[in-house]
């Protein structure tokens, strides 16, 4: 037994002098100014936690994206915390402590932080001075980088599964009545729709945005407390059509008559030039006396994509109208399983859907929706292929396949194992135009495109595309003897291939390539 | 009070905290330190909540684990109940129980675990110039393609290290008895090896498949780890959840805990009735024998320990097979360390011709003339041999062994977390998951390793003495409560545990795994093919991501 104690203090003294080398080598506390000078190294920061995004790609990692400011300064550092989605995340302008390593790539510098202690709150959670509108109106400086509570009238709705929100916290329900306005920043996803008009209690910190030289409250989408949903507006006729697009994404009523014109169905006003098109329920559409009925419509405005203008959704159904093909009568609805993914959790069921984006062979997991494309779309679920696949399964590709519904405790959410599948004939190649730009140009990004264009060798013996009489171009991706082709035809080609981006972290640079291989 | 203080406070808490831990699951079979880590990382925000460091519970983990690794070695020999990385002891431990020496085990096993952990301190830093970066060769960066041939070539070299020799099925004997071509002059190979003569003469080509084929047991074994890893694969699929809402639940407990735990458990209940009155012999044994074994038990943990699937199970085999490979070309007369077969539990060595009377009965005269002439050749050979006395000694040497490589795997498993960020363990894992791994990319190593370190020597030195107090105190429990008892009281708390952290569903794969588990003994094979739960699920994984999506599978 004494060998025991003697032992037992000895390792008492080894643990308390190796802890002190270790308290003498702690990771080094930096000013947030200072992380690039620390590549690859674990360091500490503090700082003010501005916003935060759970699974900012909504792909299931586990990861939340922060963002923390210098205390009473104005540089920023952006963090990767891998960590449970689910995980609880300090209130905004709660002052944290954040230790990661510095990672950094094509320019772009974060801090990597893994595990629940990356991020402590310092001095447990903060208190939100509760305070007005007009108080802050009167006297922002005075309220300058401290968490504030306010309540407040949404100026637009917030919608579920978006992540991020700008807009206004007005004094009055309605636009036009109020006197204050504070511009408001939301990150993060609400559970379901918060109306425009709502009255709103809201957690957040109050900044001067240098950048838009105005202030700004930075709120977390968890800390929106709704005290009363917002009641629809009712679109007025009279009012100049392009005032509707002010509203659109707010629930409205509508007076009118609904009428059919071939496939299209049209809300008609008091006067002959007075229609709003119509994307009507399914319930609507079971609805026999639907054309010609008269009265109140309540819906959510849209912008309609595909017909360029604002439309009237009362929760339209693009399933109904879809051409079903083969599809036999024991396909299970993706949107079945979506609405009530328990009931479905375990079983083998055949689905049809189409791939959302594209899958390459050296690949395994992808998205499968109810629709054709991005508006047609309702649901999407996360699909995994077991087996082989040789080639790329393209964006918007019919797929009929049998899959066994799973729940995936570390997703959260519902995956589709499906180990056979047959696919439908491949979309066309979407054509890009050279004038779009990027912004257009990266929704593509992996997908078969079409571009018209030359095929030409720059002196390094790049291939290029380039737009007939600019300087425009496009690195083209083939075997080299694309511009020799070119020669021989001796005007502008369509050009068919994969999308994709090069980018140069040496110089910061990206360029779109095609790839015709 | 000062803060540093206060975690200074914390951190010397959860060392004795975790080495009372780490005395629980190292004793209660099938509670392991991987169920204690994942407990400790699905607290570690409550933890934070209430202002506990998490350097504390990291080093809760740490601690638990080395202690961990010294008193596995009690349930796996006293109670006939190991743990994966202890499936190994099962055997020369209890041939020492049943011999009455089992102090003498639980001794050489403190003795072996302390010097494991000793010898590995040094390695971390030659692994840390080989496989780290900045300064380092990086060799794990380059040998990351190559990772699943490297696998598929330990394993091969694991399988065809399997020496039990097997009839085939007797029709196909019938068909081969005639293939053999005779030689026209006898072909004789002789070719010395250090002071191992390799010598073999051949009068014939033998085609035929015989009654004891080397190559049968090799096809066995293969066929047994093909077996364990489709089993694995499935385990690795199956959905696994707590019943009571245990964190983590993970399929792969009651997967090993079947292969290796229950159905040793059953080997012993069935074999075993009484064990014999003990010798109390706690004597510690001299290091210096044992350095020469336990620094390559060291060497080798210390590569198995970056392989993803390499258990100290593996390393033991390694480490064994090189010894007796070591000890032929050094000795002629070198008997090869039984660690794998040996006898069955309830054998008892008979040393005189007296002793073995008995069993002659069944020999004819000229048979029984014939073995006593042999036996007294051996003996007029070899006067001083004593193969009781050796074998015995033997089996305390590869206790140490084995002891020696489960403690390096775990201090090496830890420095690989920090080298290359790689967790290779369930306590790793929850290592790596809890806070920031500050990488050690710097000459020195970062602060986080040392303290960790710390307490993992600190852990590993008090362990020591507890290992023999604790050892002593089973002894004790041995004497009062009957064996089978105790073996049907661990059985049944293995699987309440298995229920309550896996559900129904981990009873299933406990059943199966017990049934695959029973079978090796029954063959004649060595138990660790069973390993292949592990290994053959991450190499078809690392071969699949190798080549391209499933393609190659």
């Amino acid at each position: 037994m004494t060998k025991l104690w003697v032992m037992f203090f000895t390792s008492l003294l080894l643990v308390s002098a190796m802890n002190f080398y270790a308290v003498v080598r702690e990771p080094d506390m930096i000013e947030i100014d200072e992380i690039r000078n620390f590549p690859r190294e674990t360091v500490k920061i503090e700082g003010v936690l501005t916003g935060y995004v759970r699974d900012p790609y909504g792909e299931g990692a586990d990861r939340i994206d922060l963002q923390v400011q210098e205390i009473n300064g104005h540089s920023v550092a952006k963090v990767r915390w891998n960590v449970d989605w689910n995980n609880d995340v300090p209130p905004i302008g709660t002052i944290v402590t954040v230790e990661g390593e510095v990672s950094e790539w094509n320019g772009r510098i974060w801090l990597q932080s893994n595990g629940y202690g990356a991020i402590i709150a310092q001095s447990g959670f903060i208190d939100f001075t509760e305070t007005k509108l007009v108080e802050v109106g009167r006297d922002p400086l005075s309220f300058a980088n401290q968490s504030l509570q306010i309540d407040g009238w949404l100026s637009e709705p917030l919608a579920p599964d978006v992540t991020y929100h700008s807009l206004y916290l007005m004094d009055n329900h309605v636009y036009g009545g109020a006197d204050h306005l504070l511009y408001v920043q939301i990150e993060g996803r609400v559970i379901e729709w918060v109306e425009a008009g709502s009255h709103v209690r809201v957690n957040g910190w109050l900044q001067f945005d240098e950048r838009s030289y105005r202030w700004r409250l930075l709120v977390q989408a968890s800390e929106v407390e709704v005290l009363s949903q917002g009641i629809p507006t009712t679109i007025n006729w009279e009012a100049d059509p392009y005032s509707l697009t002010y509203d659109v994404g707010k629930m409205v009523f509508v007076t009118g008559t609904v009428t059919s014109i071939g496939d299209e169905w049209i809300l008609k006003g008091p006067s002959p030039n007075d229609s709003l098109c119509l994307l009507p329920s399914e319930e609507d559409l079971a609805d026999i006396a639907l054309n010609g009925s008269q009265g109140v419509w309540a819906g959510r405005l849209a912008w309609a994509a595909d017909e360029a203008e604002v439309c009237l959704d009362r929760g339209y159904d693009l399933m109904t109208e879809r051409e079903t093909g083969n599809f036999g009568d024991d396909v299970t609805e993706l949107s079945s399983v979506a609405s009530d993914p328990f009931s479905y959790v375990g079983g083998n069921y055949t689905f049809e859907g189409w791939v959302t984006d594209p899958i390459s062979p050296d690949y395994d997991k992808g998205y499968v929706g109810d629709g054709a494309d991005y508006y047609e779309r309702e649901t999407k679920l996360r699909l995994q292929l077991i087996g082989e696949h040789a080639e790329y399964i393209e964006a918007n590709q019919p797929i009929r396949f049998n899959a066994t519904v799973l729940w995936s405790d570390s997703d959260g959410r519902v995956v589709l194992e499906a180990r056979s599948w047959t696919l439908g004939e491949a979309p066309d190649p979407i054509l890009l135009n050279w004038g779009d730009g990027y912004n257009s140009w990266r929704w593509d990004l992996g997908k078969i495109v079409q571009l018209t264009g030359e095929a030409i060798t720059d002196d390094d013996g790049t291939s290029w595309i380039s737009r007939s009489g600019s300087d425009e171009r496009v690195c083209l991706l083939g075997d080299g003897t694309e511009s020799i082709e070119q020669l021989s035809i001796g005007e502008p080609v369509d050009w068919v291939g994969r999308l994709s981006m090069e980018e140069f972290g040496m110089e910061s640079t990206a360029r779109f390539c095609i790839d015709v291989r | 009070m000062d803060p540093i203080l206060v975690d200074f406070g914390w951190l010397i808490a959860s060392f004795v905290f975790g080495v009372g831990l780490g005395c629980l699951t190292g004793l209660i079979p099938g509670f392991h330190v991987n169920n204690v880590a994942l407990i400790a990382l699905s607290l570690s925000p409550v933890a934070v909540g209430i202002g506990i460091p998490l350097d504390a519970v990291a080093g809760i983990i740490v601690a638990c684990g080395t202690v961990h690794t010294f008193l596995n070695y009690i349930p796996s020999a006293l109670v006939g109940a190991p743990d994966d990385n202890m499936a190994l002891a099962l055997l020369p431990g209890h041939r020492m129980l049943i011999s009455g020496q089992a102090a003498q085990g639980v001794a050489y096993s403190a003795r072996g675990s302390q010097m494991g952990m000793l010898m590995s301190i040094p390695l971390l830093i030659v692994a840390r110039l080989m496989f780290g970066e900045n300064p380092g060769l990086g060799l794990y960066e380059s040998s990351r393609d190559i990772l699943p041939w490297l696998l598929l070539i330990i394993s091969i070299f694991l399988i065809m290290t399997e020496t039990t020799r097997l009839a085939w099925p007797e029709w196909m004997q019938r068909a081969t008895r005639k293939f053999k071509i005779p030689l026209p002059t006898t072909f004789r190979v002789d070719i010395p090896i250090g002071k191992f003569r390799y010598k073999r003469s051949w009068n014939e080509i033998d085609l035929s498949l015989g009654s004891s084929s080397r190559i049968a047991g090799i096809l066995v074994a293969t066929a047994f780890f093909l077996i364990c890893g489709f089993y694995g694969w499935a385990v690795f699929e199956l959905p696994g959840r707590s019943p009571v809402g245990m964190p983590s639940a993970t399929l792969l407990f009651p997967g090993l805990a079947g292969l290796f735990g229950i159905a040793n458990l059953i080997d012993i209940y069935v074999t075993t009735s009484e064990i014999p009155p003990q010798k109390q012999n706690w004597e510690m044994p001299p290091m210096k024998p044992l350095a020469v074994p336990t620094f390559l038990s060291a060497v080798v943990s210390s590569v198995m320990a970056i392989l993803p699937g390499m258990t100290a199970a593996q390393a033991t085999v390694v480490v064994m097979s090189a010894r007796n490979l070591w000890g032929r070309l050094t000795d002629p007369n070198y008997i090869p360390a039984d660690f794998e077969h040996g006898i069955q539990p309830g054998f008892v060595p008979k040393q005189s011709i007296e002793d073995i009377a008995g069993d002659l009965e069944g020999l004819t005269d000229e048979e029984r003339e014939l073995f006593e002439t042999a036996l007294g050749e051996a003996a007029e050979s070899s006067p001083d041999l004593d193969l009781s006395a050796q074998s015995q000694q033997q089996d305390l040497e590869v206790i140490a062994v084995l002891s020696s490589v489960n403690t390096a795997v775990t201090v090496m498993v830890l420095g690989f977390l920090y080298m290359v960020g790689r967790p290779r363990s369930g306590a790793a894992l929850a290592l790596n998951m809890m806070y920031p791994i500050d990488g050690w990319n710097a000459v020195e190593p970062p602060a986080d390793f040392v303290r960790l370190l710390g307490i993992t020597i600190a852990a590993g030195l008090f362990a020591v003495p507890v290992m023999i107090e604790v050892g002593k105190g089973m002894l004790k429990m041995h004497e009062i409560v009957p064996l089978r008892t105790l073996v049907i009281s661990v059985a049944g708390f293995v699987s309440v545990l298995v229920w309550l952290s896996t559900g129904w569903v981990g009873v299933g794969v406990l059943l199966v795994g017990t049934g695959l588990g029973l079978m090796p003994p029954r063959i004649g094979i060595r138990r660790s093919h069973a390993m292949g739960i592990i290994l053959v699920p991450i190499m078809l994984y690392t071969f699949a991501q190798t080549f391209d999506s499933f393609g190659f599978i």
